[in-house]
């Protein structure tokens, strides 16, 4: 495997290309995702983003240093 | 529907919240004392008679306590306690949690054993020797098959985004980890890098900068996400930016290690690559300082009395500070000005220690409150806390920026007829003295306030009373299809579906990787070949095994950039080709002394010839008054052992390094030999010649003699 991507490698004329198609990837997609972002319907956001605040399930009671 | 009654975990958040507190002290405790090494360079090692503690051996202990000791075990913490309220479940396995709380602490107590031993890869913030790597990883593992396995059994639909940053940590450290360290054996105690020069360069900044990614940011940010709300009884203020933040973040970070590396050997694409990705870094990074502070509104007159909500704001503006001026010092005029001086210390320590160090005490009072149920036992000892420390990271880092400043322009400074202002390395470090005097002020302050905070947690604890098993009650989860349901948010959707989430994250991670490394090791012509390079001499070899167990790297760089400055004050610029059997490389990343890549070379400004190394580092101010060079008797002490010189070099020919069979055969025989040329050259009758040819100092200075003067042309 290593070896027929070497040779291949060795044979590529230009290497910044590939940062660049991974740069215009990446543009891509981040700018689909802003999109879908911002489609979301605030009522949806709101359930998710006050999950750190309703997470307290504990039972306060004397019986919570037993084992389960 | 019918609640499930459960019991939260707290034991094991409560042997990780007591780590963190003591890691965190020794951490600091060891960063003061490296601190005033740069005062009294000597009195760690008694004069020079005891090496455990020089600096060399003692910085590597002091980042590695602080990263993975101090700061690892506060995400650990944060992590046990959020993920089992955030998922509605116990954790996976009690044995896993304590295999990994345990696992780590031996780590750790490993790494404090074998650094201070001089047993170390030299490689930056992965000095560790291939038996602890290979423990690290086991450790990691056994992590996340209780993360993993945890969020499997959960009883709340979505992952929230402290999270994601959580998995994020864990999958991208796994593989930086694992690559970075690729070593080959030669005994338990000793590796050569599987890679050498330009490429273990990259390898290693690619790791470098994303441990500080994604084990001082990414985790970091999982606990802002989670404890700033919580302290504030806010929720985050976007919801919408976090998921921004998160996926670009991540994406970006990965691609931006070669900034370390601008003006190097290192081929320019992918020095260019390193500093468009760095600049690009200021969105995610700064959107995720908005979400921090902004969650905050509404809250702000509590920030008054709370000393939880300072330690936040702080951490939080701290982390602001330091991602920009990351992305400033990566472009090239700016990183041609900062890199190797003091500059890039302060910058790291605003990271540390306000937004590292903040979020983790923050949480530690938040903690302790909720662990021991109970109010703090002091108010205002925490607020005393926040302001001394505040004050201290000041005190610590204005300091250091001054001084690199002043360094970088003394070192560049010419005179009307062309020659170097201050020609003496020496007289740029004597300068800034009273800084490195400032520093450790500053550290001595932050470290005061880390004490109160101890003594105001055992107090708390005292006072308190402790629920190892705490019931909770929730229903269980409805099964539901693994698809989209109509109208379901795509990314809605995402956080449900944990083990794709965790394949995506790992995805992101992986193609700027790919991109940057794998043209490395396949193009040819990244790396120009030059005929006259040539593998070490066994002697030489053996005196870079000393240089590695020394930690000079830690002090003294190998590169020369090509900048008049340098090139008129150190010798030519440094070639990618001349570092071919360098395993590992050694260009370090900060000169408190003088780069050493051309100190051989007979004919540069200021040569120092093979006397002077005696006297040298016998006392340093005997050569050089005012050096904080310490002195290294016990290399004139301890006999140089050679009997693994064949093993070395066998291991590095196997990585390639040309060594013939004979060669290797009669190693023993050349090392002797040339330990011969050396003492011939040795006139100073103050030295006792027959004693010291058998000594360690012997192979040190062959092996600085030959460094770079591979290239030199014979006149």
């Amino acid at each position: 495997m290593i070896r027929f991507l070497k040779h291949y490698y060795d044979n590529a004329q230009d290497m910044a290309t590939y940062p660049v198609i991974a740069l215009l990837l990446f543009m891509l997609i981040f700018v689909i995702m802003l999109v879908l972002v911002f489609k979301m319907k605030k009522s949806n956001i709101d359930e998710l983003r006050h999950l750190p605040l309703n997470d307290d399930v504990s039972v306060p009671t004397k019986k919570s240093n037993e084992n389960e | 529907m019918e609640k499930q009654q459960f019991y939260y975990d707290n034991k094991v958040v409560k042997l990780f919240f007591w780590a963190t507190v003591w890691w965190g002290v020794t951490a600091l405790t060891i960063g003061l004392m490296v601190a005033f090494l740069f005062l009294y360079p000597n009195y760690l090692t008694f004069a020079g008679d005891l090496p455990y503690l020089g600096f060399g051996r003692l910085r590597p202990l002091h980042t590695n306590s602080a990263i993975f000791a101090f700061i690892g075990n506060g995400f650990f913490l944060g992590m046990y306690y959020s993920m089992q309220r955030l998922l509605k479940t116990r954790m996976f396995s009690d044995f896993l949690s304590r295999l990994h709380f345990w696992g780590w602490q031996f780590i750790i107590l490993l790494a404090a054993i074998t650094l201070p031993l001089g047993i170390t890869t030299s490689k930056e913030y992965a000095e560790l020797e291939w038996p602890i790597d290979i423990l690290v990883v086991l450790v990691w593992v056994v992590m996340g098959i209780n993360m993993v396995g945890t969020l499997i059994k959960r009883r709340e639909r979505h992952i929230y985004v402290a999270i994601w940053f959580y998995i994020a940590t864990l999958v991208t450290i796994a593989m930086l980890y694992i690559v970075n360290n690729l070593e080959l054996p030669v005994g338990l105690t000793k590796s050569y890098s599987l890679y050498a020069g330009v490429q273990d360069a990259l390898i290693q900044w690619w790791y470098g900068h994303n441990a500080v990614a994604f084990f001082l940011t990414t985790p970091i940010l999982g606990l802002m996400y989670y404890f700033v709300p919580k302290a504030a009884n806010r929720p985050v203020y976007s919801y919408r930016l976090s998921i921004i933040h998160f996926w670009t973040l991540i994406f970006i970070y990965i691609w931006a290690g070669p900034h370390h590396l601008l003006y190097s050997a290192l081929p320019d694409w992918a020095q260019n690559l390193g500093t468009v990705f760095s600049v690009m870094m200021i969105f995610p990074s700064w959107g995720g300082m908005i979400n921090g502070l902004l969650t905050l509104r509404g809250a702000w007159d509590r920030v008054r009395e709370d000393p939880i909500l300072k330690f936040f704001v702080v951490a939080i503006t701290g982390y602001g500070m330091a991602t920009f001026e990351g992305p400033m010092l990566s472009f090239k005029n700016l990183n041609a000005i900062a890199h190797f001086t003091d500059w890039i210390v302060g910058h790291v320590h605003i990271g540390t220690l306000a937004w590292n160090g903040f979020i983790v005490s923050g949480m530690l009072y938040w903690l302790a409150k909720k662990l021991y149920n109970t109010e703090l036992y002091s108010e205002k000892l925490a607020n005393y806390h926040f302001w001394i420390a505040t004050i201290g990271i000041l005190f610590y880092s204005m300091p250091l920026y001054i001084a690199g400043f002043t360094q970088a322009l003394m070192w560049k400074e010419f005179d009307e007829a062309g020659r170097l202002v201050y020609g003496n390395f020496l007289e740029t470090v004597t300068q800034i003295m009273p800084m490195y005097a400032m520093r450790a002020f500053g550290g001595t302050l932050y470290y005061t306030g880390f004490l109160l905070l101890t003594y105001n947690l055992v107090k708390t604890a005292y006072k308190g009373q402790f629920i190892g098993d705490e019931l909770a009650e929730a229903p269980a989860l409805k099964p539901i299809s693994g698809k989209r349901v109509k109208g379901e948010p795509w990314h809605t959707w995402l956080e449900r579906r944990a083990v794709l989430f965790i394949i995506l994250a790992f995805v992101a991670v992986i193609v700027g990787t790919l991109v940057e490394l794998v043209p490395m090791f396949l193009v040819k012509s990244n790396i120009p070949e030059i005929s006259a390079v040539k593998p070490y001499t066994p002697l030489e070899l053996e005196g870079r095994d000393i240089y590695i167990r020394e930690g000079c790297n830690n002090c003294h760089s190998q590169l020369i950039r090509p900048f008049r400055s340098e090139v008129v004050r150190y010798g030519d610029y440094s070639k990618a080709g001349e570092y071919v059997y360098d395993h590992p490389f050694l260009w370090g990343s900060r000169r408190t002394g003088p780069d050493l890549y051309r100190e051989g070379d007979p004919d540069r400004q200021g040569y120092k010839d093979v006397n002077w190394h005696f006297s040298h580092f016998f006392d340093p101010e005997s050569t050089s008054e005012g050096t904080i060079m310490p002195r290294y008797s016990w290399l004139f002490k301890n006999d140089l052992d050679y009997s693994k010189i064949q093993k070395k070099m066998k291991t590095l020919q196997k990585l390639g390094v040309p060594y013939s069979d004979e060669e290797i055969a009669g190693a023993e025989g050349k090392l002797k030999e040339q330990i011969g040329q050396v003492m011939a050259k040795l006139t100073n009758t103050e030295f006792d010649k027959n004693e010291l040819q058998n000594k360690e100092v012997v192979a040190l200075i062959a092996y600085i003699q030959r460094i770079g003067t591979d290239i030199k042309t014979n006149k």
